[in-house]
């Protein structure tokens, strides 16, 4: 082969590589990037009224999105004993699956009284008794978070937590 | 000549079958819809009366009367329409007057009506918010014979979490033949989701 077509046979050759490297960078630089942030969880807590009790705000009442470990969401809502008698009144979760029974912390008090701190899976059972006077009302207050050590489990989670209310009469009609 | 255009086109194919899938890796990726689950919906009516009592005569006479109120909550998932019938009994039935009114009251407590509002509308031209006035012996004894809530021609969809309130007034009314009679009545809200 003589020297001219020699250098013409490699000019070619890098000529393609060049070519490919080039269509190469482009793919690469409209490559979807990958996230650089943990999914969180969403979680929503919902409550609804009973024949006897009452509450201030019907149905989803507290919620966050993207919850990740560390976080935490509150929420308040009024319960009223619409009934003549004095009623001791017990709170319970019914989650929707169990995907965070072990990893949300849950704190359910009415004033300064605590009725249930636990983990999710826990309030599945009914907590302590809140006495609610009748005509009256009494707030409760929920708190529910994400320990820092939670992990990955709680990642793309989406939980709908229904908050079941039931009562007894606690005396004689007042 | 033949063969370098059989190259050349050999190289333009690898590169758009390369940056073909290098693009389509980069939008066509797979997400999956998993643990479905189907429930069905509820249709739950309860009252606030813990199963007691809401109106009582004992020993009256001519124009003697009760009032009490009862506050009904719908806490089904699927919409329903609501009507109100009795179970009654006793020769003293026909000279009961009853008058059911249907309202609202924001701080519920059985059985009194302190805080009930009866409903501006007038449904059969007996006033605002009654749905029924007459004889206890009259009222509806069946689902199929109940008072549509409100009224038949506009019933009212219940929806979770809704509540009403309905004050049921009873009074003698002024005939001989009442004495010493007695009656007995029962009343339920029947929802179902048509």
């Amino acid at each position: 082969m003589e020297s001219g077509n020699r250098i013409e046979w490699y000019v070619r050759r890098v000529g393609v590589c060049v070519g490919i490297a080039l269509v190469a960078a482009v793919v690469l630089a409209f490559r979807v990037p990958d996230g650089s942030r943990t999914l969180g969880a969403d979680v929503i807590f919902a409550i609804s009224p009973t024949g006897e009790l009452g509450v201030s705000r019907p149905g989803p009442f507290m919620s966050a999105t993207g919850l990740r470990p560390g976080g935490s969401l509150k929420g308040e809502v009024d319960v009223a004993n619409q009934t003549g008698r004095r009623l001791a009144v017990r709170l319970r979760a019914l989650p929707d699956r169990n995907d965070l029974d072990r990893l949300l912390v849950v704190d359910v008090r009415a004033g300064d009284t605590l009725l249930y701190r636990g983990r999710l899976g826990g309030l599945r059972a009914k907590t302590r008794a809140v006495r609610i006077e009748s005509g009256r009302k009494r707030a409760l207050r929920l708190r529910a978070a994400l320990p820092a050590d939670a992990g990955a489990g709680c990642a793309g989670r989406i939980e709908s937590i229904s908050l079941e209310l039931s009562s007894t009469v606690e005396d004689r009609r007042g | 000549m033949a063969r370098k255009i059989l190259l050349s086109l050999l190289v333009l194919g690898a590169l758009a079958a390369v940056s073909g899938a290098a693009t389509f890796s980069a939008f066509s990726s797979q997400t999956t819809n998993a643990a479905n689950s189907f429930a069905a919906g509820t249709v739950h009516l309860t009252d606030n009366d813990l199963d007691g009592a809401m109106l009582s005569l004992s020993n009256v006479q001519p124009g003697a009367s009760d009032i009490s109120c009862i506050l009904v909550t719908y806490s089904g998932s699927v919409a329903s329409t609501v009507r109100l019938y009795g179970s009654v009994a006793g020769a003293l039935a026909p000279y009961l007057t009853l008058t059911v009114t249907r309202g609202d009251d924001p701080s519920p407590v059985f059985d009194d009506c302190v805080g009930f509002a009866a409903d501006s509308t007038d449904y059969i031209g007996a006033g605002a918010g009654i749905v029924y006035q007459g004889p206890l012996s009259s009222f509806p004894a069946s689902y199929g014979t109940g008072l549509v809530d409100p009224i038949p021609a506009s019933p009212e969809t219940w929806t979770t979490s809704e509540v009403h309130t309905y004050r049921f007034s009873v009074s003698v009314v002024d005939d001989n033949a009442a004495q010493g009679q007695s009656a007995t009545a029962s009343f339920s809200w029947e929802a179902r989701n048509q």
